[in-house]
């Protein structure tokens, strides 16, 4: 009998012509993961591997597979880098992934309007390098630039570099284009001027969708003119000092294009590593762009906010700079890593950094605080802790770490970040019952099959079709995290 | 119980950030994850944690035909270009951990027709054209004066002495100009191993081939050897100590003992050359063996205007042809090529300059395959010329 693998396969061979579709075992292993790595028993539970692989290389044959997926009841996966870490482009139970990488052609750089038509599978790095060849630069990019899609970013509605001065994923929209789960194809914006005025801003649905609602094929952005450029890096003695910093330039008339921080513990493990000549402090990495008398005026502001902190060099500003994409070079030492992010107050900044201390301690985990600042107002906190993957109980307890982390983000008056699958459950807490009943009522309406991105966001969803138990689910995190705190202490 | 796949910490040390992806030259004509550096891990981790729960969950993380051919194929597809290791968030040294793997694959999958070939051809007439050894010194030119007490060896290599005599001679010459005290190994030169190392059949060249070359160099007194072949230079150099330990003789590529001839003024530049070039760096001497100046010093000290590439460097891009991609995937290999001399073109240059003779002839074919009118020519041809 010829199974459902096959069938798919075949009609996917007559949408996109040969080699274009695949359905081998070995390829539908190597796209069933992410950046984040599962405990084998979640096997179990979820069903990852993709049943066909396709590579689409037009919005019109997106919108045919689309069609066939609608009338077969099959999931649809959009997949980019898959440098995301939250199973966002992970199917859980078969289906086809898109893998969108091949669509990522840069379709006019227009200068005179300060905008980039591109399709949505072109990475930032390369799209930011085909802009600046122009003259022009990209306002904020995610720090997974080399591999992360601009569809995909936009997907996780993520903050980035550049995030201070030019916003995140969705600021920067001035249209996309995406295929609905009905195979319709939309233009959700105005390319040419910014979005105002009456009717519902599409434009901004799709941010942060994580690919349940449409496939983003193209995207129009902002550019905007290359100017002069200076990293500056401070070193502090620890995060609490360079907390006060922080406050104080968030209170201050300087507007960095980036900030961000890392500390004592992240450059500890760095040297441990063998970079001998990492810092022993915590360091704030700052960026400033504009004009040049700009930037030697907030170079002033930073010099008397940071004073007391040791100024770094240009070299090792730079350095650190260029290091933006590299922030869990540390991971070898676990060798396996787990990330966690949670958003809070500027003003709060200070208490949280105590309560992910503490919980670092209870849980006794070897782990590093790095963040940045996204706005004047919220600080996002990106904690790692390495573990290894091969002790079971260990790596369970990650999730444990995660789910506390979110738990901090919520305490301190902020949130979690991204939710993808398995903490999807926190959509409901993040924005209240009736937001949320609302969200479930536009992924209804729009895909009313549920066949774009199933048991992602709105409903964290296993194998079987029953949801993730919401309730459950942070119930056993607790419990791994008493698990963990017995446990003797990570070396 | 799990494969014994090498490696393991990389294994799962690796992040998964796809960072390696978008810089690989193979995946940029493949385009299948499997096809990645990142997705060739994730395989290989899997295969290596086979454990109970897959026979509890029939996840089946076996090695069937088909599976061990696509593996086959996507290991051996790497051109051995080290450009994920330039990138890698976990400073994974990937030159040496696919040379690992791809003996791993051999020695649990079997070896391809070809590789068999290679392999025995390489073990029999110690190179890998399957040529007599006493022809091996036919290319030298006979107004060349050899010395019986030399300063220099030279290392043609199975290219150039075989096939390229060209780019042979011509250095040769050079040094001859210097005057330099100079002597080939001839018949007693074998194949430096390279072709196998890459290919992860490197058993004989560590126990017989490294030990013969250095050995018939030694017994010569000569303590440099110097050699025109990128793929020659970078094995002698750094793998050869790998198993002989440090070498008493000094290895160095021609392009930097030109480089030093020039700076001794021993060689003078008589005819400048006024051509606008660009050099394309060969990954066995770029990025695997570090040297990135000294043909470039050349290539100024000739009178030319150098243009750099956008990719030049450590992140200068493979020319397609490496680690035998070029005999098994020839038109994988030129179409990596292709891209490379439209990168070339793109600079406004009228000539690729590299010091590589695999290099040197997958340009040429890619352009001639692009229709492109652009030519690359060997370091030591155009110095020649110029000297």
């Amino acid at each position: 009998m010829i199974g459902k693998s096959e069938i798919i396969f075949n009609e996917m061979s007559n949408i996109v012509g040969d080699g274009r579709a695949r359905n081998d075992m070995f390829e539908r292993r190597v796209y069933s993961h992410d950046l984040g790595s599962f405990p084998k028993l979640f096997d179990m539970m979820f069903n990852f591997k993709p049943d066909c692989i396709v590579k689409p290389e037009s919005s019109d044959e997106i919108s045919k597979i689309v069609k066939f997926a609608s009338k077969e009841r099959v999931a649809i996966i959009p997949r980019g880098g898959a440098s995301w870490g939250m199973s966002g482009a992970i199917p859980i139970e078969g289906g086809i992934i898109l893998d969108m990488t091949h669509m990522s052609n840069v379709l006019e750089i227009d200068g005179d309007n300060l905008i980039v038509t591109t399709e949505g599978g072109i990475t930032w790095k390369d799209l930011y390098e085909k802009v600046e060849a122009k003259g022009y630069m990209i306002g904020s990019y995610p720090s997974s630039a080399p591999s992360a899609t601009v569809a995909g970013w936009i997907n996780t509605g993520g903050i980035g570099t550049g995030s201070y001065k030019y916003g995140g994923a969705g600021d920067n929209i001035r249209a996309l284009e995406v295929v609905l789960p009905n195979g319709n194809i939309v233009n959700t914006g105005s390319k040419y001027t910014l979005q105002s005025g009456s009717g519902y801003d599409l434009n901004q649905i799709f941010v942060g969708a994580e690919g349940t609602l449409g496939v983003i094929t193209k995207a129009t952005l902002r550019i905007f003119p290359k100017d002069e450029f200076r990293p500056l890096s401070y070193l502090f003695p620890d995060l609490k000092t360079l907390s006060k910093a922080v406050q104080g330039l968030t209170r201050s008339d300087a507007t960095p294009l980036n900030i961000s921080f890392a500390d004592n513990n992240h450059f500890g493990f760095l040297r441990e590593l063998g970079h001998g000549d990492a810092p022993d402090g915590s360091m704030l990495n700052i960026a400033l762009e504009g004009p040049e008398e700009l930037i030697d005026y907030e170079e002033g502001v930073l010099d008397r906010i940071t004073k007391g902190a040791k100024k770094e060099s240009v070299e090792l500003s730079m350095h650190e700079w260029d290091e933006r994409s590299y922030e869990l070079r540390a991971k070898r030492l676990g060798p396996s890593a787990i990330l966690g992010e949670a958003f809070v107050p500027t003003t709060r900044m200070d208490e949280a950094i105590d309560h992910i201390y503490t919980l670092i301690k209870k849980m006794k985990l070897k782990a590093a605080i790095t963040g940045m600042v996204p706005d004047r107002n919220s600080v996002v906190f990106m904690p790692y802790y390495l573990t290894d993957e091969r002790k079971l109980i260990k790596s369970m307890v990650s999730l444990g770490f995660m789910g506390k982390l979110a738990g901090i983000g919520f305490k301190d008056g902020g949130r979690p970040s991204g939710l993808g699958l398995f903490f999807a459950y926190n959509l409901k807490k993040l924005h209240g019952g009736v937001a949320y009943g609302t969200m479930h009522d536009l992924k209804s309406s729009l895909d009313p099959c549920d066949i774009m991105n199933p048991g992602k966001l709105t409903e964290g969803q296993t194998r079987f079709g029953f949801p993730l138990p919401g309730a459950v689910l942070p119930l056993g995190m607790s419990v791994m995290k008493l698990v963990k705190g017995i446990l003797p202490k990570d070396k | 119980m799990g494969y014994d796949v090498p490696n393991i910490e990389d294994l799962y040390a690796c992040l998964s950030c796809g960072y390696c992806n978008s810089v690989c030259p193979t995946y940029g004509q493949v385009g299948w994850e499997s096809r990645t550096p990142r997705g060739v891990i994730y395989y290989l981790k899997q295969l290596s944690q086979k454990n109970v729960f897959d026979t509890i969950l029939r996840r089946g993380v076996k090695l069937d035909s088909q599976s061990a051919e696509r593996l086959r194929e996507c290991v051996f597809m790497c051109t051995s270009c080290g450009m994920c290791e330039e990138v890698c968030h976990v400073d994974i040294e990937f030159i040496e951990f696919w040379e690992d793997i791809k003996e791993w694959v051999i020695k649990t999958v079997g070896k391809t027709e070809s590789q068999k070939k290679m392999y025995d051809r390489i073990k029999e007439f110690k190179n890998p054209f399957g040529e007599p050894a006493e022809t091996r010194g036919a290319w030298l030119p006979e107004d060349i004066k050899l010395s019986e007490t030399p300063e220099v060896i030279f290392f043609g290599g199975c290219t150039e002495s075989y096939r390229m005599q060209k780019l042979a001679q011509a250095s040769v010459k050079i040094m001859d100009k210097a005057g330099v005290e100079l002597n080939i190994l001839g018949e007693k030169e074998w194949c430096c191993g390279s072709p196998l190392l890459r290919l992860g059949q490197g058993d004989i060249v560590k126990s017989e081939f490294m030990a013969h070359n250095i050995k018939m160099v030694e017994e010569t007194g000569a303590k440099t050897v110097v050699t025109a072949c990128a793929g020659c230079f970078n094995t002698i150099k750094n793998d050869y100590p790998k198993v002989l330990g440090k070498l008493d003789i000094e290895v160095l590529h021609l392009s930097e003992y030109t480089k030093r001839l020039l700076d001794s003024g021993a060689l003078k530049v008589n005819n400048p050359i006024s051509q606008k070039v660009t050099y394309h760096d060969p990954c066995h001497l770029g990025r695997h063996a570090k040297v990135f100046e000294a043909p470039r010093d050349v290539i100024n000290s000739l009178g030319a205007e150098l243009v750099e590439m956008r990719r030049h460097g450590a992140e200068a891009c493979c020319c397609g042809s490496g680690a035998g991609v070029k005999a098994a995937y020839k038109d994988m290999a030129l179409d990596i090529g292709v891209g490379r001399v439209e990168e070339a073109v793109e600079t406004g240059a009228e000539l690729i300059i590299s010091p590589c003779p695999f290099c040197v002839l997958n340009l040429n074919q890619a352009a001639e395959k692009a229709g492109l009118k652009i030519k690359t020519v060997d370091l030591v041809q155009i110095a020649l010329g110029a000297l």
